[in-house]
Formats: structure tokens, C-alpha cells, sequence
């Protein structure tokens, strides 16, 4: 039987660890906040006579920089060996997701890409050309819709068909970097001996960052003399390009914005946008207002208790007579007993008339009130902005003291796209991750207990500075990617 | 003239010029998207001012207002690269 290796690779939240787990039959928690994946999990299946291993890398937004997921990322797809890097890609913002496939395109000698999300972007108005993506980017694409069974073993089928005779992408660049940094980067090469890295990746990152530069180096078994001639040509270059006015922050923007406009052209020629219907942002925008979201949602609750308490009357008042009728029959089963007559009237007029006035009156509206609000609890969207004043200063308190990567509490109606620019993705927890319409205007207080899990759940520590070493929260599994003990070359 | 992305009004389509931040959180940015060239939208801006959501390539990120000054916007996509 012939076996594979692949990576699952894509941004945060694109369902890779539902695909992964879809695939190799594992159940690797998946959760709807990003960074979810910080251990490299690994799983295997069998389908048409073939062996796939399947490791899910962290989701990352990109493999140029330098937190810590990145570079879990980034070394896997460099140094592990594999046969594939299957880039998973969310269909509503293909953009963004491009971005990285493009990065990882670099860096990955053959690379399938898998749209997920079809029918969410279907639904949202957003029309992918598999079909053009995939002569675009010369790279073989499949869509699928991860949480559909079908879809799964389509995806199964076509993995394994592409596997046994997976052709190399195409060797040429889907896209070219400013002249001046081409120019250095073609010299660079030059250098090297012929191997995966040495037309592009590593000339580039020689020139943007020399750390993994030097990791690629050892991995490319060259003499000590032809390293150190490399390295100082890439000097010369760095020199030549800082005197053009390329400094190294300049360098990394301009690789970053080549990739990013790359991305957007192609996203853009290849996707079509309906215009979504405007009501669901004004909808949002009067539900979640600081004028009517607090009168709306206790309005609601208000008419919920309303029904509560008067559809409760009736049943109510039934059940306390049903159990009126049952006295007659407990004096009678006290006299039987020979009870004394105040131990009778303590058990009957004490005991019984209490529980069962307790239970009529309490029963039915609990009857009534759960049933209906447990559906406005789980499927409906709690926004909104009545969220930060009470709890905005808690957690900015947490961040600071906790030394902990946190979960803002900043929600906005569109939930599935909602991101905090500091640190990573907010996503609640509370929803499944379907895009929801406002129907209460904010949160409601029980769901304080949430925040804290929230925060917790999310709570990574936070690396400021990417250098230090914490082995604390990353598996044994992965940490020797991390430290550059590689396999050496595919 | 660039002016920071803070001080934008909601729904006010502008374009990224260009970034003062530096180091790790330059490049969360830019990861982020915001490249210059790029076309932003303010959308939400939470009640006590900061911090305020825009629509980056598709996808919603909130900015703190210290972090949305350095970054500079023009309201023309022409002017963004000059």
C-alpha cells in the first residue's frame, strides 16, 4: 500500500481541524477560536488502496513572521517531510486566505488548495470559480463545505487520486516581488546548489530574515566555503538594497504588499459579490444601538416573562386543585394509620399543602419559561455594545495582569469575521459559528460566567518576544521544529 | 493629506497609505491586511469610542484607537501609493 504524507495548513477558523478530524477519523477538539491548534496532531486514514498521514498545523494568517504558530507552521512545511501541503481556505474571504496560500506556495514544492465554506459563501452572496482559481494559481483546488459528509469523502477520493502522481506545482512564481529585491534574490540563487529552496525561498529569506536563512542552509548540505560566500554576497545585497532605500523593514513591507496585492487581484477576478441585502446591517445596527438595544431586549424579556407568568396561570391553578382533590384521600389514609390528629394536620395541612402549593405555583411557569428561552439562548446572537462598559475593564485588567493572550470582549453583528487586531480572532464561544441576526440588543447577564471561560479558553501564554523560549504550552511533538532539529531535505 | 485611520467616520470607505507602527505589531497589520493599497471601512465604533471594528479584505478586525493612529489613510485608492 502506498503511503503519503500531507499538512493541513490554512488561516485560523477555516474548519482545517474539522477537516482533519473529518479525514483521520480523530477527534481533535475543534473550537470556534483561533489559535486553537498549538499542538501538531496527527492522524492517518485509508481510502482506494492508499495511506494518507494527515498532521494539522496551528492556523496562522501568515508564514512570514515570527509568532510562535507561525513558526510551528512555517518549519513543518519546510523541514517536514511530506508529499503535499493542502492549504484549507475559508470561500467568504478568499483574499485573506490567499494571502497565505501564496506564502506557503513559496515555500512548499507541491501544494493543493481546498475551499471550504462554499455553501456559507453561497449563502452570503459570494460566487467562487473553482475552475479559474485553479488555472490561476496552477495548483489543483477543490470546494467543499467541511461539515457536510458527502463533501468529506469527495474530498477523501480526490486526495488520494491526486496523491499517487501529485505533479510538482508549477516551478515558476505566482508572483513576482519588486524588481530590486527579483534582481538580489536571482543573484542570491546563483550561489546555491539546486535543491527546493534554493531558487526563491531561500535567497529571499536570507535577505529578509537571516534566523531561518541559516536553518535552510544547514538543511542544504553546502561547504563551509560556499556558506560563507553565500552569506556574504547576501551582505553585499542587503547593503546594495538599503542603499537603494530597501531598508530590512522595507524589504519585509514590500514582500508582504506584493503578496497581499497578488492575493487581492486574484481573490477578486475570481470570486463574484452580491451586493448582501442592506436590511441585515440595519437590522444589526438598530438592534445593537445604544438607544433602542437595551429597550428591545428587555422588551423581550419582559414580553417572555409575560407569557411565562400568564400562560402559567391556568396550569397553575389545575394542579392545585388536582392535588386539593388528593386531601380527602390523605386524612383518610392518616385515620387508617391512626395518626394523632396534630401529627394528621402538621403531615397534611403542613407538608403536603406547602409542596404541592410550591410546586403548582412553580412548576408550570418553569414549564414554560425554559422551553422558550433555552432556543433564544442557543441560537440567537447576543451583541453587542452593552457588553463593554460592564465588562471592557475587567478584561483589559486580565490582559495586563495575566501576561495572557485574551479574548476581547469587542462583538460585532457579523460573529464569524470578527477579529481583534492585537492579538488573534474573537470568536464567541457561544454560537456555533453560523453568521446569526441580532435579536437580543446585548448581552444578557448570565453569560458573564461564558466571558470568564472565554478568556480562559483562549488564554495561551502570550510570547512578546518570539526568541524566548517557553516549552511550556507546545507538544514535545512539535518543539523540535520549533528548535530546527529538522528531517533534513524531502 | 493622510490622515490616521482613528480619526475616520463610520462607513467612510479610505485607503491604507501607509504604517508608523513598528516592529511585532507592524506586522500583525500587515497580516491582518492592512497593506498599504488596501480599502478599509470603519463599521462599528463600541460606545466608550475605542475600540472600533473595520471591514479589512473581507473579514471584521477591531483596533484600539492607539493601534488604528498608526495607521495612515487617504480617502482616494490613487493617492494611497504615492
Amino acid at each position: 500500500m502506498n503511503a503519503y504524507r500531507i499538512l493541513l495548513a490554512g488561516n485560523p477558523n477555516v474548519g482545517k481541524s474539522t477537516v482533519f478530524n473529518a479525514l483521520t477519523g480523530l477527534k481533535q477538539h475543534t473550537g470556534n477560536w483561533s489559535g486553537k491548534t498549538v499542538d501538531l496532531a496527527c492522524g492517518t486514514f485509508c481510502c482506494d488502496g492508499v495511506s494518507v498521514t494527515v498532521t494539522d498545523l496551528p492556523g496562522t494568517y501568515s508564514v512570514i513572521s515570527n509568532s510562535a504558530e507561525e513558526e510551528i507552521a512555517r518549519n513543518a512545511i519546510l523541514f517536514e517531510p511530506s508529499d503535499l501541503v493542502l492549504a484549507v481556505a475559508d470561500a467568504t474571504c478568499l483574499a485573506r486566505n490567499l494571502n497565505l496560500l501564496l506564502q506557503i506556495r513559496e515555500i512548499a514544492p507541491s501544494v493543493a488548495l481546498c475551499v471550504n465554506l462554499m455553501d456559507e459563501a453561497e449563502r452570503k452572496g459570494i460566487a467562487v470559480d473553482l475552475a479559474q482559481l485553479e488555472q490561476a494559481l496552477r495548483i489543483p483546488v477543490i470546494g467543499i463545505s467541511a461539515h457536510r459528509k458527502r463533501d468529506l469523502s469527495r474530498l477523501k477520493h480526490w486526495l488520494t487520486h491526486l496523491l499517487p502522481d501529485m505533479p510538482m506545482s508549477d516551478p515558476s512564481p505566482p508572483f513576482f516581488y519588486p524588481k530590486p529585491i527579483e534582481d538580489a534574490m536571482a543573484r542570491l540563487a546563483s550561489y546555491l546548489p539546486p535543491s527546493d529552496f534554493s531558487e526563491r525561498v531561500l535567497p529571499l529569506k536570507a535577505l529578509d530574515n537571516p534566523a531561518i536563512a541559516a536553518q535552510l542552509l544547514d538543511a542544504l548540505s553546502i561547504g563551509n566555503r560556499e556558506r560563507c560566500a553565500f552569506l556574504s554576497a547576501v551582505q553585499t545585497e542587503r547593503d546594495a538594497l538599503s542603499a537603494q532605500g530597501i531598508s530590512p523593514v522595507n524589504l519585509r513591507d514590500m514582500v508582504v504588499e506584493s503578496i497581499v496585492a497578488t492575493s487581492n487581484r486574484i481573490a477578486s477576478a475570481h470570486t463574484r459579490v452580491r451586493t448582501p441585502a442592506s436590511h441585515t446591517y440595519k437590522w444589526d445596527k438598530i438592534l445593537t444601538s445604544r438607544r433602542f438595544g437595551i429597550p428591545i431586549m428587555l422588551g423581550f424579556l419582559g414580553l417572555l416573562l409575560w407569557i411565562t407568568v400568564c400562560g402559567a396561570n391556568l396550569p397553575s391553578q389545575l394542579l392545585f386543585s388536582l392535588f386539593e382533590g388528593f386531601t380527602p384521600y390523605l386524612s383518610a389514609f392518616w385515620n387508617l394509620l391512626h395518626l394523632p390528629p396534630f401529627l394528621a394536620s402538621l403531615l397534611t395541612d403542613g407538608v403536603y399543602h406547602t409542596v404541592s402549593w410550591v410546586t403548582a405555583v412553580m412548576l408550570p411557569p418553569m414549564a414554560i419559561f425554559f422551553p422558550l428561552f433555552y432556543p433564544l439562548q442557543r441560537s440567537v446572537f447576543y451583541a453587542d455594545y452593552p457588553v463593554l462598559p460592564v465588562f471592557g475593564k475587567h478584561t483589559l485588567a486580565i490582559r495586563t495582569v495575566g501576561g495572557f493572550r485574551l479574548v476581547y470582549p469587542v462583538f460585532y453583528p457579523d460573529w464569524n469575521r470578527c477579529h481583534a487586531g492585537r492579538h488573534q480572532t474573537v470568536h464567541p464561544l457561544l454560537f456555533s459559528g453560523r453568521p446569526c441576526r441580532v435579536l437580543f440588543g446585548t448581552s444578557a447577564v448570565s453569560q458573564a460566567k461564558d466571558w470568564g471561560n472565554t478568556a480562559l479558553l483562549s488564554g495561551r501564554p502570550y510570547r512578546q518576544n518570539p526568541g524566548q523560549s517557553d516549552s511550556g504550552f507546545r507538544s514535545r511533538r512539535c518543539r523540535h521544529l520549533v528548535d530546527g532539529k529538522h528531517h533534513g531535505l524531502r | 493629506m493622510p490622515v490616521t485611520l482613528a480619526s475616520t467616520s463610520l462607513g467612510e470607505r479610505v485607503y491604507i497609505h501607509r504604517l508608523t507602527a513598528t516592529g511585532t505589531m507592524r506586522r500583525r497589520l500587515l497580516d491582518l491586511g492592512f497593506t498599504p493599497g488596501n480599502s478599509i471601512v470603519p463599521l462599528y465604533r463600541s460606545p466608550l469610542g475605542d475600540p472600533t471594528a473595520y471591514a479589512v479584505m473581507g473579514t471584521v478586525i477591531a483596533l484600539r484607537s492607539s493601534d488604528a493612529e498608526t495607521v495612515l489613510v487617504v480617502p482616494h485608492q490613487e493617492e494611497a501609493r504615492s
